[in-house]
């Protein structure tokens, strides 16, 4: 297959190199699909040559600041073709052949990149590089050589930013995935470089494929003089580049650090020869000479001060490319942002329903149909903001949080997964995480909430979560291979039937309540002159109104049962009601003898886990406790369905009685996470000052006793 | 990529474990001796009992006897050194990508790390491959040696020159040539005290995949009889430098707390396995 190319002309800030470069393009014997110019100008000339010169090649206007101001992502997202070529202005195409050396390369599928030589004009501008063409140093340094000229086509670790090509589809996804800016065209180029090695595509090197390039010409490029601030922000560059594509623990940024402190010696033995009396030659060196040596010595703290200030650079904006998962499984790139509900679009919540289905812990009230329809109804859900992990066009974790106050002996504010909303209408918090990738997801999550970016504060709280499931272990997990400590702030246990245990209720109950029970069903079927029975209506719509009106008739109803609700709620409950009937996705319980309905039940139903939601009984048969009798009828239908593996009836442990009638219980916790540093610091010192306060009091209350 | 070999027969030390630590990774085996067991220095060399131990481990036919005059007694030793080697070099070149050239002491602790870096080297355009050797001194006890450390007992590499040319490679002097070298350290760093700190290293191997070179580790009198025929004759025959070495065989402890206060020969004490060969 024949790949087509766009041509895309970066660093177009003087007509005359702009001009150069357009007029070498235009013997190529293969033309590209399109050839766009991205101005970096601040006048109108080189739009003004493009448009009179060159009518068929298109302007794009370089923002100063912000992602599009990357020309690397302009570019890329301003083309069409299978493969982008990026061209500095001032490079000069030689041959006609160039762009068709430069594309014969992606022939092997494995290559993602392909670059090729950049000759400078004069020898003497050739670079005096370390050796090796294009590669990436265990001690974090790069080596350049793009002049010279292997012979036969070869892998680097990066591209020459004058002269280098990407396979359209795969730079658009790592720009899209990760902060493209990186202060220089020639940063931008390594890290996008350094994001298609870790993803295990190929850049090759072909030197057939060369240009011509004047860095000389019109600014002040390849100048040769070098001063301290340059080789501050060299620096202070490098080190953000590195920690932003490789994460702070790879041992790469530490390396970086000891070679550039060790470099400095360098300083010290050029300051000590030239402050010599000779020089090698014999001539005598002026006083003044030596003295002026000593300048070089301010070349040390510009180079020092340079890696802190690479370090807050990196801070501020740490975005990792992909990087390694805590389970080491290879190097993806994921995405992750955080939105309000309201920003979600009907494309983001299909993503979402396909995520719940995947879900390793299912949770029907992190389903878009429980909390998109809250999110229209009420104002309630305002403060959610939905954390969100992707993988190209796929979601790999959910979490909301808000932002809350302060509770008791932490000073922070943090943020919770059950906020205003939640707090009161989810019986579970647990995040949704893709099963099949949970290490992974759970990483990113945690590293998004580490960066300022997540505009959460440092501490989070995640709620109601159960403690042996697999995603408290993921999450867990991650904490622990990122450093963020996690601590419990309370646990729980609360009812669940699992029924791949084989006990069902009332298998489980002591003889005297199983004799309790069967007394009460007898008495229940004397008392309503007929046998009962135990209905499920599936998903139901009138099923659910009889429901509605059996609760708002009995206490539950006058405590606010849904039918006496003000109008935004109801209208909620019945619009998410109404998704999850339609998609059959809840089981609804009838206990009727005859005519006479006395106990209903709504479950949820999300993965192979029934949730119960809400259930209601016949206050006229109040005596002969309908409730307990249609709670163990309900657990022992639902472990007919074959859809149905496990009950969580998510009933509060305050409610002794009704938690008994369920076989299992399983704990929920309450995790601390402190994400960024004051949250770290915090709950570092968290368990001490408690443990201060507390002999404080104790000896209070000694004293008070005393 | 297709890797040949060539190794100069002289010394019998090690020399199975150093020709069975790749025999099974290379195609041919170029075996270059002179046809007279004279050495470039003109002192007799056991050339026959090398070839022995050779056709006893050549279970595949692999090794190709190619005799030569080599003990050019008008030129220096080195000269004919790196002339013995060029012509060795050219003819396993003939029908190879890459061509090793390990000395018979020379042992490799990790072959497939070792063949591994040789394809990084032929990606990335190298036309020859430094390969870290650790530097044995001496043996003080039964898997205890002196190796050649850094002032302050570090882990010190050692280049003799590239262990692996890309075929047609002209050699400069033994095995330096100035072809585009690909070099594999022990550290981010160069860790060879010999070069500046400023030499660029492409790729970290852990110290235990370095290629051992049991450079001294002779009896006594095996180690005189190489001093005489090795190309540095001239400087390892001044009598100093045997009496040094017997010296820090008997004395290892002091050898090495003395490091500091000397200029160079820095040494630490490791265990290495015990080779199944050797002289002791």
């Amino acid at each position: 297959m024949t790949l087509t190319a766009s041509i895309v002309v970066v660093g177009a800030n003087d007509p005359g190199r702009l001009r150069d470069t357009l007029s070498s393009l235009e013997t190529l014997a293969t033309p590209p699909v399109e050839t766009l110019v991205i101005d970096a100008s601040t006048g109108s000339e080189c739009a003004r040559l493009t448009a009179e010169e060159f009518p068929r090649v298109a302007v794009v206007n370089q923002p100063r600041l912000g992602t599009a101001s990357s020309p690397l992502w302009l570019g890329c997202s301003r083309s069409t073709a299978d493969v982008v070529v990026f061209l500095e202005a001032g490079s000069v195409v030689q041959e006609s052949s160039w762009l068709d050396e430069l594309l014969a390369p992606y022939a092997d599928t494995r290559v993602s990149g392909v670059g090729g030589r950049v000759v400078p004009q004069t020898r003497e501008d050739r670079e005096q590089d370390t050796p090796g063409i294009g590669m990436f140093l265990p001690n974090g340094a790069f080596t350049k050589n793009f002049s010279e000229d292997p012979g036969r086509l070869i892998e680097v670790d990066h591209l020459p930013a004058s002269n280098m090509s990407f396979r359209r589809g795969i730079l658009s996804a790592l720009l899209n995935a990760s902060e493209p800016n990186h202060g220089t065209l020639d940063n931008d180029a390594v890290a996008a470089c350094l994001a298609v090695r870790r993803t295990g595509g190929a850049l090759v090197f072909q030197p057939s494929a060369s240009v011509h390039y004047d860095p000389t010409h019109g600014d002040n490029r390849g100048q040769r003089l070098v001063d301290q601030r340059t080789v501050y922000r060299r620096r202070r560059d490098h080190l953000a580049l590195l920690v932003r594509s490789f994460g702070w623990r790879n041992p790469v940024v530490l390396n970086y650090i000891r070679t550039t402190t060790r470099d400095q010696g360098t300083y010290l033995w050029l300051t000590a020869s030239h402050m010599r009396s000779h020089k090698l030659t014999g001539e005598r060196r002026s006083l003044a000479t030596r003295l002026r040596a000593l300048w070089m010595l301010t070349g040390i703290p510009a180079e020092l001060i340079g890696l802190p200030a690479g370090a807050v650079k990196a801070a501020s904006s740490t975005r990792r490319i992909g990087g390694a998962s805590p389970d080491g499984e290879g190097h993806r790139e994921l995405r992750a942002r955080s939105v309000v509900l309201s920003e979600i679009t009907v494309n983001d919540e299909q993503k979402w329903q396909a995520l719940c289905k995947v879900a390793l812990e299912p949770n029907p009230f992190l389903d878009p149909r429980f909390l998109m329809s809250a999110a229209r109804c009420l104002p309630t859900t305002t403060d959610i903001r939905l954390v969100i992990v992707e993988d190209g066009d796929q979601w790999l974790a959910v979490m909301p949080l808000s932002v809350v106050g302060r509770f008791a002996g932490m000073p922070l504010r943090y943020a919770s997964t059950a906020g205003e909303f939640l707090g009161k209408r989810a019986s579970l918090c647990t995040p949704l995480i893709d099963a099949q990738k949970p290490d992974v997801a759970a990483s990113a999550l945690l590293r998004h909430l580490a960066s300022r970016r997540s505009r959460l504060p440092g501490l989070i709280e995640i709620t109601l979560l159960p403690d042996d499931g697999p995603v408290a272990v993921a999450l867990r997990r991650a904490g622990i291979a990122l450093r963020i400590p996690v601590q419990e702030r309370s646990r729980f246990a609360r009812a669940y039937t699992d029924f791949s245990s084989g006990v069902t209720s009332p298998d489980h109950f002591s003889t005297k309540r199983k004799k309790q029970f069967d007394r009460k069903r007898r008495g229940l079927e004397r008392e309503l002159g007929a046998p009962i029975e135990f209905i499920s209506h599936e998903s139901s719509a009138s099923a659910l109104t009889s429901l509605l009106i059996l609760e708002a008739a009995g206490w539950k109803g006058s405590r606010g049962g849904i039918l006496n609700k003000k109008g935004p709620e109801k209208e909620w409950f019945l619009t998410y009601m109404d998704q999850f009937i339609q998609d059959g996705d809840c089981r609804i319980f009838e206990l009727r003898s005859g005519e006479t309905t006395a106990y209903m039940s709504l479950s949820l139903i999300s993965g192979n886990t029934a949730f119960g939601t809400i259930d209601a009984y016949n206050e006229d048969f109040r005596r002969l406790s309908p409730g307990m009798i249609g709670r163990v009828l309900e657990q022992q239908a639902l472990g007919t369905d074959p859809l149905v593996k496990a009950f969580d009836p998510c009933t509060h442990p305050k409610y002794a009685d009704a938690t008994a009638l369920y076989p299992d219980s399983r704990e929920m916790v309450s995790l601390l996470l402190g994400t960024r540093f004051t949250g770290r610091i915090a709950l570092r010192a968290r368990p001490f000052l408690r443990a201060l306060l507390r002999r404080n009091d104790e000896q209070d209350s000694r004293a008070d006793h005393e | 990529m297709r890797i040949t070999a060539y190794v100069l027969v002289a010394d019998p030390n090690y020399l199975r474990e150093s020709l069975l630590s790749y025999y099974d990774h290379v195609d041919r085996i170029v075996l270059s001796y002179d046809e007279n067991a004279t050495s470039w220095t003109g002192t007799p060399i056991p050339v026959a009992e090398c070839l022995a131990v050779i056709d006893d481990l050549d279970v595949d036919g692999k090794c190709e006897r190619m005799p030569g005059h080599f003990a050019r007694l008008e030129h220096h030793p080195l000269e004919n050194e790196t002339y013995q080697r060029q012509l060795a070099l050219d003819e396993a070149g003939k029908d190879a990508d890459w061509v090793l050239q390990l000395d018979t002491d020379e042992v490799m602790l990790d072959p497939p790390q070792f063949f591994r870096s040789l394809e990084r080297a032929e990606a990335t355009g190298a036309s020859a491959m430094d390969y870290p050797s650790r530097w044995l001194y001496t043996q003080v006890s039964a898997g205890r040696y002196l190796e050649a450390s850094t002032r302050f007992w570090g882990l010190a590499a050692s280049y003799p020159g590239a262990l692996a040319v890309r075929k047609a490679t002209q050699l400069r002097l033994c095995r330096q040539t100035d072809a585009a070298l690909y070099r594999v350290d022990m550290r981010p760093w160069n860790t060879d005290p010999a070069h500046s700190h400023e030499t660029v290293v492409h790729e970290v191997i852990p110290a235990e995949s370095a290629v051992l070179h049991y450079s001294w580790v002779r009896d006594h009198d095996t180690i005189r009889k190489k001093f005489g025929w090795s190309g540095h004759a001239e400087d390892y025959t001044q009598p100093v430098n045997y009496l040094r070495w017997a010296h820090r065989q008997r004395h290892p402890i002091r050898t090495i707390l003395t490091n500091p206060l000397r200029r160079r020969d820095w040494y630490r004490l490791v265990s290495v396995d015990e080779p199944t060969g050797g002289t002791r």
